[in-house]
């Protein structure tokens, strides 16, 4: 992170398709870039494959029986599905779900879970767990109930626990599947402002939503995607003011959904 | 008008049957209990047993008396033994309980949610006649062969008493498993934890109240079981020096002895205070069961 400049490449797909069980086509031959300090939108209706992409960024489609994925994810210049340990990627892109999922444990236990099995020594834990609420936004408001139930949080501070969680494991991308859907519209904008602290870390985000106000609010970059095809990509202001697809001017100026 | 009336007095009679069926049930639990109650406690009120020595003498023997003119009333030796069954059998069956459940939901959930969880409740219902059967065929030779003795004991009466649990601690473990939200499994392993870490610091973790449960429910049904221990454990009413050493439990000597007994006689009352015992553990074991649950609502909720 710390030798990396803005507007490095950080992750490129090259003609990706998805496939779910019985060989049907969730995903055709999307090829986009991602750079780092740069928050991506990827918007688009319901159903559209926006998630399934996402998914494929840090190998969650692993856990999908008879999810099959072709073409190439290139993260550090090493395709992900072939070269890097699973385990490890997943350390490195960061995910943070559509619904808040903090563990039925403490705040504190939610954080050092992971790096504990990570095998992080245990004089460190502490430190990183304070510095990754800190990144959160959440310190203020929790570091006086470390050790209280998570679940006591509200849905917002949950979402930013479990961004806080991400965060600890030292990540140089993060993905966000419709991370605010489940948020009242002031843990959004404290979502949002997250967001753009960590790009400007440095961190490569990565957004799903169905909120093209979200988009326009936070997102450099946007990529629209239609019944499993991505239709558009370019700077998220171009995407909004002059886009240039038929379908994606209707999305915009929301005669579907 | 009459359609109204009759609408109102079906919803009267649906009432008034439902109730009343609620009424009896309850009725007949409160009648037990004061019942049971009131026998047991004859024993210390009417006869004048010390509680002390029921509870803590050595000596089961109703129909001798002692130094002191008193009949040899002391439960030690079938409370101990009680323990112990129950005990040793959760130590013998909750590594195998635990282990098929995970295995059932997380490593194979097809065949193991379609075939091998509905076979193992099939086992819940076999007659208990029929495990006390098996161990009095197999398990106890086999305990004689390697340990010596008579092979009757409370290591045969946990082992047989294991096998009984095990199909009803597994079961609940594995709803207990399945009931943690998949969104842990995936936050988990979004997170780069392996599978296995997964399941023991995420998923055992949070499935704790309902795997507690399952373990007091098993622990429930042993301590309660009477024919197929009485079958196995070699009914000597002294306190074992081992586990290979013929013992009883509340149960046996009561199944024993209540048909031998005549009604209103202190050796009789004597085996109502020991099923006074046995009910108030059961009713102990549900409200650990009811305390663990609902502390488990809170954390998911």
């Amino acid at each position: 992170m710390m030798n990396t400049s803005t507007g490095d490449e950080r992750i490129a797909t090259h003609h990706v398709s998805v496939y779910y069980q019985g060989n049907k086509e969730a995903l055709s031959d999307v090829s986009l870039t991602f750079h780092a300090g740069e928050i991506s939108a990827l918007i688009g209706p319901s159903g559209c494959g926006k998630s399934t992409f996402l998914r494929c960024l840090d190998l969650m489609n692993r856990e999908i029986t008879g999810c099959r994925v072709d073409g190439l994810i290139m993260y550090h210049d090493q395709d992900i599905n072939q070269h890097a340990d699973l385990f490890t990627t997943r350390q490195r892109i960061g995910m943070v779900f559509q619904q808040p999922n903090p563990f039925g444990m403490s705040i504190y236990g939610n954080i050092a879970l992971a790096l504990r099995r990570h095998g992080v020594p245990k004089a460190k834990i502490k430190g990183i767990v304070e510095e990754s609420l800190r990144s959160a936004a959440l310190w203020d408001e929790v570091k006086d109930k470390l050790h209280s139930h998570a679940r006591a949080l509200s849905g917002g501070q949950q979402q930013r626990l479990c961004i806080a969680r991400t965060l600890a494991l030292d990540p140089d991308v993060i993905l966000m599947d419709e991370p605010c859907s489940a948020l009242d519209p002031i843990a959004t904008h404290a979502i949002e402002d997250t967001m753009q602290s960590l790009a400007a870390r440095g961190i490569s985000v990565i957004v799903v939503t169905h909120n093209m106000q979200q988009a326009l609010r936070v997102a450099d970059t946007t990529a629209f995607f239609y019944l499993g095809e991505m239709i558009e990509s370019g700077k998220t202001e171009q995407i909004f003011s002059n886009p240039h697809d038929a379908r994606l001017r209707d999305y915009v100026e929301g005669r579907f959904g | 008008m009459s359609k109204v009336m009759s609408h109102r007095s079906l919803e009267r009679l649906g009432r008034g049957l439902t109730g009343s069926c609620v009424a009896i049930s309850f009725a007949l639990v409160v009648t037990l209990i004061v019942m049971v109650t009131y026998h047991g406690l004859t024993t210390f009120i009417v006869d004048g047993i010390s509680p002390v020595s029921f509870f803590c003498g050595d000596v089961w023997n109703p129909h001798e008396t002692g130094d002191n003119g008193v009949p040899l009333l002391g439960a030690l030796p079938m409370i101990v033994g009680s323990f112990a069954v129950t005990l040793l059998s959760c130590v013998f069956a909750l590594p195998f309980a635990i282990g098929s459940a995970i295995c059932i939901v997380e490593i194979i959930p097809r065949i193991g949610r379609t075939v091998i969880q509905p076979v193992i409740e099939v086992f819940v219902g076999i007659p208990s006649v029929v495990f006390g059967l098996i161990g009095l065929m197999i398990v106890v030779p086999w305990t004689a062969g390697w340990a010596g003795g008579t092979g009757y004991g409370i290591f045969s009466a946990a082992i047989v008493l294991a096998v009984m649990i095990l199909p009803t601690i597994t079961s609940l473990s594995v709803d207990a498993i399945a009931a943690v939200p998949q969104s842990y499994r995936l936050g988990s392993y979004g997170l780069g934890c392996m599978r296995w870490q997964t399941i023991w610091h995420v998923v055992l973790r949070s499935a704790l109240p309902g795997l507690l449960t399952a373990t007091i429910l098993g622990m429930a049904r042993a301590f309660g079981e009477a024919l197929a221990v009485q079958m196995v454990i070699g009914n000597a009413t002294a306190i074992p020096d081992s586990l290979f050493t013929p013992a009883s439990t509340l149960t046996s000597i009561l199944t024993m002895g209540m048909g031998n007994e005549a009604m209103g006689t202190i050796p009789n009352d004597a085996l109502w205070s020991l099923a006074l015992i046995l009910m108030g553990m059961s009713l102990v074991f549900i409200a650990i069961v009811h305390l663990v649950g609902r502390k488990g609502a809170n954390v998911h909720a």
